[in-house]
């Protein structure tokens, strides 16, 4: 779900770029001192979970993970994805530099507005509902992310439903193992170590 | 927080299975030929991508696609630079600039054809070869140039395959980048700490 270089006309990457920057303003004002070591260690991940790439039938797709880190970081989800993206651009040439803002905001904020939400009803002793509702988070940040890179490709592409159908059937299978993945772990944490999701 | 570190670990040992989507797209001239190559981050190839190709000024002026290896095709006249994009689909693109020949100065002569001319003096038929020094020069350096280049042809061959497979090896995702680039992300939020710390010393 990276954008490359030269695909976007740059109406649409400055509009991306302006929303990802009030997202990082948001996400920086918003950070506590002791969430960082947190917020670092989500970023390393996000970074390195776009290596993890699953065959599935004809495509393939990565893992994104953006779903823990938002419903674990809320809007600091911003500057740890920005973060792992521009590191991804300037090490793998994954995505691309102009494309930063674009990329940053189709990860970020879905997860931010769905950890925002689902947030409240994360209980640390009900562990069907706390892993259900994190699998929701998981499974959702995933479509609505390929939905807003479909998007963004319309405005060059010209053709909007085969292109989200495309991402879409590519990133469900993904969205799947992402909810799955989010609600083991949301849980878990919120079990051992509750202070890290709350 | 120690789980966390744990999933990433376990993250890491997956990393040498599988990479993303980014495109790699590599093209050589042979010729009037240009070949080339599509392939992904891990070496697997892109099949049936479409590729455009572009002359200096920008205009598109060839499309055509991948074959199942990846690999592509086409002839061309254009002695410029070209620059050929593989789009991948779902916002994935590959570019590559290819350099343009060096416009050589072939006033291609035309050689001219032996003329019989009678010589007199013995009453036969002598063809002659009448070429003037220039000329004789340019049809050997063709005949030379071409002789030469079929016999360098399989090592050549050879070189080329050995560059693709160096540029393949290159593009792929090394674990030292990825050890570098967490550590990138630990250093800047370090910092980040350092500064709130000293934000808030100040207060």
């Amino acid at each position: 779900m990276h954008i490359s270089e030269g695909v976007l006309s740059p109406p649409v990457l400055l509009a991306g770029g302006i929303l990802s920057f009030i997202g990082l303003v948001f996400g920086l004002k918003n950070l506590k001192t002791e969430k960082i070591p947190e917020i670092a260690v989500l970023s390393s991940t996000f970074f390195v979970a776009s290596l993890i790439h699953i065959p599935i039938g004809p495509t393939s797709a990565h893992l994104v993970l953006n779903g823990i880190i938002g419903l674990l970081l809320g809007w600091s989800a911003f500057p740890a994805i920005f973060l792992g993206l521009l590191l991804q651009a300037l090490l793998f040439q994954f995505g691309g530099f102009t494309t930063l803002g674009v990329n940053t905001f189709a990860m970020a904020f879905p997860p931010v507005v769905l950890g925002y939400i689902f947030k409240k009803f994360l209980h640390k002793n009900k562990y069907f509902l706390t892993f259900s509702v994190s699998f929701l988070a998981g499974f959702l940040s995933i479509i609505f992310s390929a939905i807003l890179i479909g998007t963004a490709l319309y405005f060059t592409e010209k053709s909007f439903l085969p292109v989200i159908i495309a991402l879409l059937s590519a990133h469900f299978p993904i969205a799947i193992i992402e909810g799955f993945i989010t609600g083991f772990v949301v849980a878990y944490l919120l079990k051992v170590k509750p202070e890290v999701v709350i | 927080m120690r789980n966390i570190i744990f999933l990433l670990l376990i993250l890491f040992i997956f990393t040498k299975m599988g990479f993303t989507h980014k495109i790699n797209n590599f093209a050589y001239r042979e010729g009037n030929q240009i070949k080339g190559e599509a392939y992904f981050a891990d070496g697997s190839p892109c099949i049936k991508c479409k590729v455009e190709v572009y002359n200096e000024k920008g205009i598109k002026i060839l499309e055509t696609l991948t074959d199942e290896k990846g690999k592509y095709n086409f002839t061309i006249n254009e002695k410029g630079s070209l620059r050929i994009k593989v789009i991948g689909g779902e916002g994935h693109l590959a570019e590559y600039k290819l350099e343009g020949l060096k416009e050589e100065k072939k006033e291609k002569k035309e050689i001219i054809k032996p003329e019989v001319s009678k010589v007199s003096q013995n009453e036969k038929l002598i063809p002659t070869l009448k070429l003037t020094d220039e000329e004789m020069k340019l049809a050997i350096k063709e005949t030379v140039d071409e002789a030469v280049k079929e016999a360098i042809k399989p090592e050549t061959e050879g070189i080329k395959n050995l560059l693709m497979e160096m540029k393949k090896d290159m593009d792929k995702v090394r674990l030292h980048d990825i050890i570098g680039g967490i550590g990138y992300i630990l250093g800047i939020w370090g910092i980040i700490v350092i500064l709130n710390f000293r934000k808030k010393a100040k207060l």
